[in-house]
């Protein structure tokens, strides 16, 4: 990349009003290229991997700044060195590689070039830049990602032993190709404000957190490549929103959206779904317990470097990484606090009230979104997974996203939403990986009316633009392949394991797999999670169901709704069934994207199924006033048994202890929690140790949570506590919900 | 007299009898046979029996509508659409009846005007009085129809049709209600078939042309349209097509053949029907909307209509067991007849949590909720769903509601046949009245006062899981009878009003 900027600096000022064609040859600048290789190689050598990787980028900075500054279609003239060059800062960095290593290089960077000459053919054959972005995209990123999270051994078995760690420099190499080929589209067809200031910000948070990166070389390039992709990401979408205007049009074309804001803010609807929209936000800030063991999991693997945090998640997590990225640069641009580590829940959960909106208005009519968004903002499940540092609402939100778009994509058959489609799909892929199940029903709706339509003169279109949105999926979703293998490998060489989320088995009345246990999922899904007592009476009025069953009779389905039905069931049901095998996968936060998707069905049946417009609102209000009640029971009940107080027990023992204290927990998983509440207190797992003499600790605080602690671990905290007494005293004993805490002098 | 410019039978007719989707019906037919077995080899066993009395009636009840369920799927199996049959010849002449009695000249009217206008054959209107009215006379000359008005009225509407078989001669005769407006075409695609010398007679649908102004037309409607859509094609499919009594053309030999339309039946399309099919003839349904009529506007009306649709059906069972038909058609007339007697399982499934609330009694013992979901929940899903997809969409929650609301309708004429009560039988009026009609429904609203107060008393009294599961189901019932009695005492009916009018026994149904 510092060769790239070689070639740029030298750019001069495009005259205004001209356009350059990508055929008109400049000569490449051969001696800058020669000279930077050569710099970069010697830095290389003399500066070490690390600040190799850090001087790369801030090159790549660099550049992007210059090319958004200069907005010089010049700058394509380094085009055709960008695999060349990409080659010899990949083996500048590689040295002292042996020679074989060269070859398979040689094709990636082969494969670089050839991606950038078909780009360019297509801008020239008018086929648009996105084409050329979603190749560049999907060869450059695609085959960068595929090669950092390959497993070593497959590295090694192609390279040898010797180089199996080649493929994390593969990924650095490829990307330069990427960017250099994004840079052109910038060059050549963005001259927009907006457009460089989105690159260069991108490209900034690339280098901020490739500068953060530790040493490990796969850091650097990892962080290359998330930085790489969301950049070209943006520029794709950038270019679609953009449409080829030329810049007094865009001009027209911000005036017309300022036109269109104020206007649309005249509509009381926007206003209404702007107060919702607060209101949601209010609510979900609203929280009032502590972290619980999967959100503390999650801190702890954010505070960890960037490459250690993704090997941590490749050896002892079984989630797509994601979520755990953005959580990572949360946690440095905002802090630790419980409400910094939950800001992207929060965020999430709060645009999923005017998402609901925009796509219920869409998708059915605007009294449909409206209702849409108030569900949203009252739904008991959202408002719960908005105040917990995990992925679901952002799953949830992705979801919605990406079956809006594909709708709008069928209807319309529009760039922009084939694109949003296609990277909501990633990125819902990259989510949860139960984002399949999804993806398959929306996969199977392309099929579907690609059959309905093989008769019409336009399929040929529609075919061509779900190939490649397709195509693009497969692509970046390719890497998750190979994590998911290294971490479904590490989970099985696991003898412990972190169990599903204690509560999930808790809530009567399910046991075993059952009619009950669809029944309660369903019900948390609409109304979330309540006590033992009220979820048994709940359920108990199924014959409730029977009625709604009937009440839908004869109410029509568009294709919309039936789509939507489709992707609310379908991916629940092959829970269900994964289910009977493995209990603990069906479980409603695992299809928590059918969430947004009912609350959508549902405002679209209270909307659409009366005649009498007065019938139509008292159902909206009695459903709206259903989740009210079901929001505060679930907020302030403290027998809910999802509801663990770690914080409340836990910050007591810190506040309580004194030096020679001793925390002891049980079970081990514990650890992230009680590093969290109580990093100063000197602390150790029952399963790890014995309990401590009264010689090594002065007092003993035993912490325990019942829900967990299977016979294995009952029986640790038994004999713990018959040792305890009978070497102790026990002077002090406190319960919170899902938590017991014993203190021994 | 003009023809009404707001007249829904002049409307396009936007229903198709095809609309359902045959290879999904087939489909869940498949699925339902095995979740059948599943639900009731679970509910039979011996030790589900909870309180024996209940018990039998549950199973009972459970068992007469896996019946019908199989029946249904069995019909819609072997769905049948008809292609379009080659134009008969031009000048085959075609009697074409219209019986009346009573009815108003503005509803007659554009029937005798449109039958007047069928293509594709010579077609002779003979307007069939039996109401002596000397306005009737003039709408048959002003539209060139003949007019023809009996000194005796003896066996209704059939009695009508025969009298004027008497006096005239073509080889075909269409019969009309006098407010089904039949299309000019309706000829043209009906005639053809009876190019197959065994075929007796052409059924078409009976459509409702007010059924999507909604209410209690709309519920009527919705019935309808499941059953000439795909329980008729089905039938067609079998060969077990009946009569309906109007939209029809008959071959006059059939007629002739069966002695004349039966005038010592209740149910004289349906009794016709067997006799034809007992000599040998054959029966088409065509699935093509060729005439549009207006359904019941009121609950009351829809009362009547149904129960006399129900007594006649059941009175007919004797004589279908007793016919010489083939197993497969006496099978279909056996399901079409036993329909009616649907109010006796509802009357079951709204004593059981009656029974429980009150007494604590209920029917199955030695197990859960769970496992009664486990097992009844599919099935379920698939029967209703299998409705739900060979109605294409057209049955409704409110025909559900609205049928459920009539069960009682079932029982009485369940009882008066049996106890061979002499029947009083009154012709549906074909305009309903915007009054509340809170008696035609006071059954139901009996019925929903008892679970209620069930429902209520329990509950001060105890609001575990157990009660509350009863009270559900209460809610249940209590919500789809309301659902099915709002029309009547909402009186919601728009139009003019209009007075049931007393007739003799054995009318056609209409």
């Amino acid at each position: 990349m510092a060769v790239i900027l070689q070639s740029v600096v030298r750019a001069e000022p495009r005259p205004a009003g001209v356009r350059v064609r990508l055929r008109d040859r400049c000569r490449p600048p051969v001696g800058a290229v020669l000279t930077t290789a050569a710099v970069v190689v010697v830095a290389s050598r003399v500066a070490g991997p690390l600040w190799f990787a850090r001087l790369s980028a801030l090159a790549a900075l660099a550049v992007l700044w210059r090319v958004g500054s200069a907005r010089d279609v010049r700058f394509r003239s380094a085009l055709p060195m960008a695999a060349p060059l990409a080659l010899a800062s990949g083996l500048a960095a590689l040295h002292p590689a042996p020679a074989p290593l060269a070859a398979p290089l040689m094709i990636g960077a082969a494969a670089a070039a050839a991606c950038v000459a078909v780009c360019a053919r297509l801008r020239d054959a008018g086929w648009g830049p996105s084409a050329a972005s979603v190749a560049s995209l999907g060869v450059g990123v695609g085959a960068s990602s595929i090669a950092l999270p390959a497993p070593r051994g497959i590295t090694a078995a192609i390279f040898g032993s010797a180089y199996a760690q080649a493929g994390e420099l593969l990924p650095h190499m490829i990307l330069a190709g990427t960017l250099s080929a994004s840079a052109w589209l910038i060059a050549d067809r963005f001259s927009s404000d907006v457009v460089w200031r989105v690159s260069a910000g991108t490209l900034a948070l690339q280098a901020g957190i490739a500068l953060s990166a530790p040493a490990a070389l796969s850091s650097v390039a990892g962080a290359t490549m998330l930085g790489s992709a969301g950049f070209a990401l943006a520029l794709g979408a950038a270019e679609v929103l953009r449409g080829g205007q030329a810049r007094d049009a865009q001009r027209r074309s911000r005036a017309g959206l300022r036109s269109y804001v104020a206007r649309g803010w005249a509509d009381p609807a926007v206003r209404c779904v702007a107060g919702l929209s607060v209101i949601g936000l209010g609510l979900r800030l609203v929280v009032e317990r502590g972290l619980w063991v999967d959100e503390a999991i999650s801190v702890a693997q954010a505070r960890m470097p960037f490459g250690q945090m993704i090997e941590s998640l490749r050896a002892t997590d079984m989630h797509p990484p994601l979520w755990q990225v953005i959580q990572w640069v949360t946690v440095r641009l905002l802090g630790f606090s419980e409400l910094a580590v939950r800001a992207p829940a929060i965020v999430a959960g709060t645009l999923l009230i005017p998402l609901l909106y925009v796509a219920g208005r869409d998708l059915f009519e605007r009294r449909a979104g409206l209702v849409a968004a108030t569900l949203g903002t009252a739904s008991p499940f959202i408002v719960w997974y908005s105040q917990e540092a995990r992925m679901y609402t952002l799953f949830m939100l992705l979801a919605l996203l990406a079956i809006w778009m594909q709708v709008r994509a069928v209807r319309h058959g529009r760039g922009i939403d084939w694109t949003i489609y296609t990277l909501a799909t990633i990125a819902l892929l990259w989510t949860h990986y139960f984002a399949v199940l999804h993806v398959v029903v929306q996969q199977s709706a392309f099929a579907a009316v690609l059959w309905h339509r093989r008769r019409d003169p336009s399929v040929r279109r529609y075919a061509l633009a779900w190939a490649a949105s397709l195509a693009a999926i497969l692509a970046a979703v390719l890497p998750l392949f190979f994590f998911a293998y290294d971490q479904r490998y590490a989970y099985s060489a696991r003898v412990l394991s972190v169990p599903s989320r204690g509560g999930s088995t808790e809530n009567p009345p399910v046991g075993d797999l059952s009619v009950y246990s669809v029944i309660a999922n369903w019900i948390w899904a609409m109304w979330g999670y309540h006590s033992k007592g009220a979820m048994a009476r709940v359920a108990s009025l199924w014959p409730l169901g029977m009625l709604f069953v009937f009440f839908l009779l004869g109410r029509g389905r568009s294709r919309v709704s039936s789509l939507l039905l489709a992707a609310t069931v379908l991916p629940s049901a092959a829970l269900l069934l994964a289910g009977l095998q493995v209990r603990d996968l069906f479980e409603v936060r695992y299809f928590a994207g059918a969430v947004p998707l009912l609350l959508l069905l549902t405002a679209e049946l209270v909307t659409h199924s009366f005649a009498n417009r007065g019938a139509s609102m008292l159902a909206a209000t009695v459903v709206v006033a259903s989740l009210v009640v079901a929001l505060i029971d679930q907020q302030s009940s403290s027998a809910n048994p999802r509801r663990y107080d770690f914080k409340g027990a836990i910050t007591r023992v810190a506040s309580e202890s004194r030096p020679g204290d001793v925390l002891v927990y049980e079970p081990w998983y514990l650890d992230s929690v009680v590093a969290y509440y109580a990093s100063g207190v000197p602390s150790l797992a029952l399963k790890d140790a014995t309990v401590p003499p009264r010689a090594r600790a002065r007092r003993v605080f035993l912490v325990a949570t019942p829900t967990f602690l299977g016979s294995t671990g009952r029986g640790r905290v038994d004999r713990a506590l018959l040792t305890l007494r009978s070497q102790r005293r026990l002077v002090d004993r406190f319960d919170r919900p899902g938590v017991e805490a014993w203190v021994f002098q | 007299m003009g023809i009404p410019v707001s007249d829904p039978r002049f409307d396009t007719p936007v229903w198709s009898p095809e609309r359902g989707a045959d290879n999904k019906v087939r489909g869940l037919a498949v699925l339902g046979v095995p979740l059948a077995l599943w639900y009731f080899t679970w509910l039979l066993h011996p030790g589900r029996v909870g309180h024996p009395v209940l018990y039998v009636l549950l199973v009972t009840a459970e068992l007469y509508n896996l019946v019908q369920a199989a029946g249904f799927w069995w019909t819609c199996s072997k769905a049948r659409s008809r292609a379009a049959a080659a134009p008969a010849d031009p000048s085959t002449e075609v009697d074409v009846f219209i019986p009346v009695y009573g009815e108003e000249a503005d509803i007659v009217e554009p029937t005798v005007a449109a039958a007047v206008r069928m293509r594709g054959a010579r077609v002779r209107v003979s307007l069939l009085d039996d109401g002596g009215s000397d306005e009737m006379e003039s709408v048959a000359s002003r539209h060139g129809a003949a007019y023809v008005r009996r000194r005796e009225r003896t066996g209704a509407k059939a009695g009508n049709i025969n009298h004027a078989l008497a006096r005239t001669s073509a080889p075909f005769v269409a019969v009309f209600d006098c407010d089904h407006v039949p299309n000019e075409s309706f000829v043209e695609h009906t005639l053809g078939h009876f190019a197959d010398p065994k075929i007796a007679f052409v059924q078409t649908p009976q459509y409702y042309a007010n059924g999507h102004a909604g209410g209690v037309a709309g519920a009527a409607w919705a019935q309808q349209a499941l059953f000439f859509g795909p329980i008729a094609r089905g039938k067609d499919g079998h060969g077990a097509m009946f009569c309906c009594g109007t939209n029809v053309v008959y071959r006059r030999r059939a007629l002739e053949d069966a002695g004349g339309v039966p005038e010592e039946s209740l149910t004289e399309d349906f009794e016709l029907s067997i006799r034809l099919h007992e000599r040998g003839w054959e029966t088409a349904y065509v699935p093509r909307v060729l005439a549009s009529g207006v359904g019941p506007e009121d609950m009351a009306s829809y009362v009547t209509q149904q129960f006399r649709w129900a007594r006649g059906c059941l009175s007919a069972l004797p004589r279908i067991l007793r016919s010489s038909l083939p197993a497969r058609l006496r099978l279909h007339y056996v399901l079409s007849a036993m329909f009616f007697l649907s109010g006796w399982t509802l009357l079951v499934y709204m004593t059981m949590p009656f029974v429980r609330l009150v007494w604590g009694a209920q029917p199955l013992a030695g197990t859960t909720a769970n496992q009664f979901l486990a097992h009844f929940a599919p099935y379920f899903a698939v029967a209703l769903g299998g409705v739900a997809v060979a109605g294409g969409g057209t049955y409704t929650f409110e025909a559900f509601a609205t049928t459920s609301s009539s069960f009682w309708v079932h029982i009485r004429a369940s009882l008066s046949v049996l106890l061979r009560r002499k029947g009083r039988f009154v012709v549906t009026p074909k305009r309903g009245t915007a009054r509340r009609q809170p008696k035609a429904v006071a059954p139901a609203l009996a019925v929903v006062a008892v679970l209620a107060t069930a429902a209520i008393w329990r509950l001060l009294q105890d609001r575990g899981p157990a009660t509350l599961n009863n009270v559900a189901f209460v809610a249940l019932h209590v919500t789809v009878l309301l659902a099915g009695a709002w029309p009547a005492l909402s009186g919601s009916r728009q139009g003019a009003a209009s007075e049931p009018t007393e007739r003799e026994p054995a009318t056609a149904r209409t």
